[in-house]
């Protein structure tokens, strides 16, 4: 079963478990799937029947508005029959195990499972507990991997810089608890950026980041001379079990993007934000709405994105 | 009952012999090519094999399983007999927390009835291990417990600390830890590394283990205490210890087989057999171990078995509870340790039987004239692979699984009964 988890070149995909797992290639096969899926979200009828007859499981052990509304539409405009589960009244609540629980609903004939975990490594366990012919899409678990995040936000990087080499993109806030920050990395180095900065307080930055091939700045004006790209995390207080940081206030002043430390990036510069946006703490309102920041773009690609991702798993088998 | 083992090569202090041993009743009544006056009730032929000290395990947490029942106690002394473990030490756990003399006493009681490997309780230092109150250390070393600790719950308060050693000290009494700051480990379950960077999960910093290896060294110099630190797993701490004994401060220390032969970017895509109390670290810290092991600086090899059920490791990786099943690999990954040392098979001994013996007070097992017969006759060559189905601990939770494993051990003697056997014995 572990065999189905590791880097596949050139076969086809069972899973979406992390970015580690795709190549150059299955990542730009994704992001021109998406792109055809752009104009459906435009037209009257914004239904296509790739997954007609396919049963998609959301499941949400976490909370999360955004990416499951826009895993929701995405299957939908794909034809799918969609369940969610509010797994806060679910047998889990009950003593249910994990796996159990996805036998149970395995039983029920789906196809796909969209699973979003507070803990790392949720999905590959569902992964390799789950019979062939179901697919498990990680919408995100723990502080580990949020994969169609990633790419998504490539998407936008291509929609607006059209090229990923001899780009700068720089990374600023929370990266020790980022299950984003982590799978931007990945997707960015496989897809041949070579200049990724991490911008943050040394208590926010995971030991030996500098292994995924990134610089660390703790100086947000110099980690952000020139570059194309601001991506502003989310302060994660609720994972933040400890102390991080003395303050919001102090945080803000050295690390919150104001339009004066904006300025030290390109004047092109694109800022995005994974949302949900904390405005005043990690990200001035001003720069937030600024015409260079793309993060409702952001939103509306993710389900282009995810329309892609479900087609690619849903017709590989 | 009078046995005649021939054929084996003999691991004695004198070196290697090719001798027969001829047991009656519980002793080794001669080591020679012939004694004809001899007349065994039973012959094992040990062609091929190596009659070695029986291994004597200094650390396991056969508590780890909720069930306590004698079946499950059962099956982990068979386990270890199997393996050629004639004593193991055993921890206190959340379960089972030995820090009564009662518990102690149904422990030794148990073990007693079962009469194959002997169980060497170490009780509690503090009541519940919650690292506050003294436990009656005293009266339970009267019972029977071979030496005090905290288990992997951290190093009680310092204030606490203090205490313990300077009442321990009263009575000789042993005291062994675990080197680990509760509050530097908090919720951490891997080592702080790339991998924990890469897989997003919550990291053990070198700090939770070096901090209470030098806290403790402190403590022993000031008190002028023996302590026993128990599985070990940074290159940083066996410097302080090489130190520290250099200094001539009395320690001794163990390394677990897992620490041994894994390093953190064997854990993959979260296999959660490699959540251990003691972390899996990098290469150079496995290096380290590698090497202090070698020159001396550690003392002893452990399997710190930790025996869990399958569904305490079928949860995303944080959610498992940590911990390996370790009994029947202590013997084949020592081996193996020693090929890729060049150690030989003494040094090997003196560190799963010798050494283990001298730290826990017992007289280490000896393959001589007049000595009791407690060895395991094991087969260095024989190769095997690591079944769930052939794991007789009820844990089955390796990081080894599907891994090659070079030795097997075939027969087990305790004071000269046939505890063990693989093969049939005529």
């Amino acid at each position: 079963m572990k065999n189905n988890l590791k880097k596949k070149e050139e076969t086809k995909l069972q899973h979406l478990l992390s970015i580690n797992e795709l190549s150059k290639n299955h990542i730009l096969e994704i992001l021109e799937l998406a792109d055809s899926f752009l104009p459906i979200t435009q037209r009257g009828v914004k239904k296509v029947p790739i997954l007609r007859g396919k049963t998609i499981f959301n499941l949400f052990f976490e909370s999360s508005t955004r990416t499951r509304t826009t895993f929701e539409i995405a299957a939908k405009r794909l034809s799918a029959d969609v369940i969610n589960l509010n797994i806060d009244n679910s047998a889990q609540k009950k003593g249910e195990s994990l796996i159990d629980m996805i036998s149970n609903l395995s039983a029920m004939h789906a196809d796909m499972f969209v699973v979003r975990h507070r803990h790392s490594g949720a999905s590959h366990l569902i992964a390799q507990n789950v019979q062939k012919h179901i697919s498990v899409i990680n919408a995100g678990d723990g502080g580990h991997s949020h994969p169609t995040q990633a790419l998504l936000d490539m998407f936008t990087i291509l929609k607006y810089k059209r090229k990923f080499t001899n780009l700068s993109v720089a990374i600023v806030g929370d990266i020790l608890h980022s299950r984003v920050a982590r799978s931007q990395i990945d997707a960015l180095s496989t897809l041949g950026t070579n200049d990724i900065r991490v911008i943050g307080p040394l208590t926010l930055i995971p030991k030996d980041i500098e292994s995924l091939g990134v610089k660390v700045f703790s100086n947000l004006r110099k980690g952000l001379k020139d570059v194309d790209v601001i991506i502003i995390l989310r302060l994660q207080y609720e994972r933040m079990r400890g102390v991080f940081l003395p303050s919001e206030e102090e945080y803000f002043r050295i690390f919150g993007l104001t339009k004066e430390k904006y300025s030290y990036a390109k004047k092109d510069a694109i800022i995005m934000h994974p949302g949900p946006i904390n405005r005043g703490i990690e990200i001035d309102s001003e720069i937030a709405d600024y015409k260079n920041s793309v993060i409702l773009p952001q939103v509306s690609n993710g389900i282009a994105v995810r329309m892609a991702v479900m087609a690619i798993l849903g017709v590989n088998k | 009952m009078k046995y005649l083992i021939h054929g084996g090569t003999i691991l004695t202090d004198k070196g290697i012999v090719k001798k027969n041993i001829f047991i009656n009743n519980k002793k080794i009544v001669a080591l020679s090519d012939k004694n004809e006056d001899f007349i065994p009730d039973k012959t094992i032929n040990a062609d091929g094999k190596i009659i070695a000290p029986g291994i004597v395990d200094l650390s396991t947490q056969v508590f780890s399983l909720k069930d306590k029942d004698q079946i499950n106690f059962e099956t982990e002394i068979n386990a270890a007999v199997s393996s050629g473990v004639v004593a193991m030490c055993c921890y206190p756990d959340t379960n089972s927390e030995l820090d009564e003399s009662g518990s102690i006493k149904t422990i030794l009681q148990k073990s007693k009835i079962i009469n194959k490997t002997r169980i060497l309780p170490v009780a509690a230092m503090t009541k519940s291990l919650r690292g506050e109150e003294l436990t009656e250390m005293y009266n339970l070393f009267e019972t029977g417990c071979v030496s005090f600790s905290q288990a992997y719950k951290g190093l009680p308060r310092l204030d606490v600390l203090r205490k313990i050693f300077q009442y321990s000290k009263t009575f000789d009494l042993k005291l062994w830890f675990k080197p680990l700051m509760k509050n530097l480990r908090k919720n951490g379950v891997i080592h702080d590394g790339k991998i924990s960077t890469k897989l997003g999960l919550v990291p053990i910093p070198y700090l939770a283990e070096t901090i209470a290896v030098s806290t403790l060294l402190l403590f022993a110099k000031d008190t002028k205490s023996s302590i026993h630190i128990s599985s070990l797993t940074c290159k940083a701490s066996t410097e302080m210890i090489k130190q520290a004994k250099d200094e001539g401060i009395a320690v001794t220390c163990d390394v677990s087989i897992n620490n041994i032969h894994l390093q953190d970017d064997d854990i993959g895509n979260f296999d959660t057999n490699l959540h251990l109390n003691s972390p899996i670290r990098a290469e150079s810290d496995r290096k380290a171990i590698m090497e202090g092991l070698k020159t001396g600086v550690i003392d002893a090899i452990s399997s710190d078995h930790t025996p869990l059920s399958i569904d305490k490791k079928n949860l995303p990786f944080a959610q498992t509870i940590p911990g390996a099943s370790g009994l029947e690999f202590l013997l084949p990954l020592g081996l193996k340790w020693a090929k890729e040392t060049g150690s030989s098979l003494d040094q090997l001994f003196d560190k799963i039987s010798i050494n283990p013996s001298i730290i826990s007070g017992l007289n280490p097992n000896k393959i001589e004239v007049n000595k009791e017969a407690t060895f395991c006759i094991f087969c260095q060559d024989h190769e095997w692979q690591v079944k769930e189905k052939d794991i007789l601990s009820a844990g089955k939770n390796t990081p080894f699984l599907g891994k090659k494993m070079i030795g097997q051990n075939f027969f087990t003697f305790i004071e000269g009964r046939l505890v063990y056997s693989k093969e049939k014995v005529y």
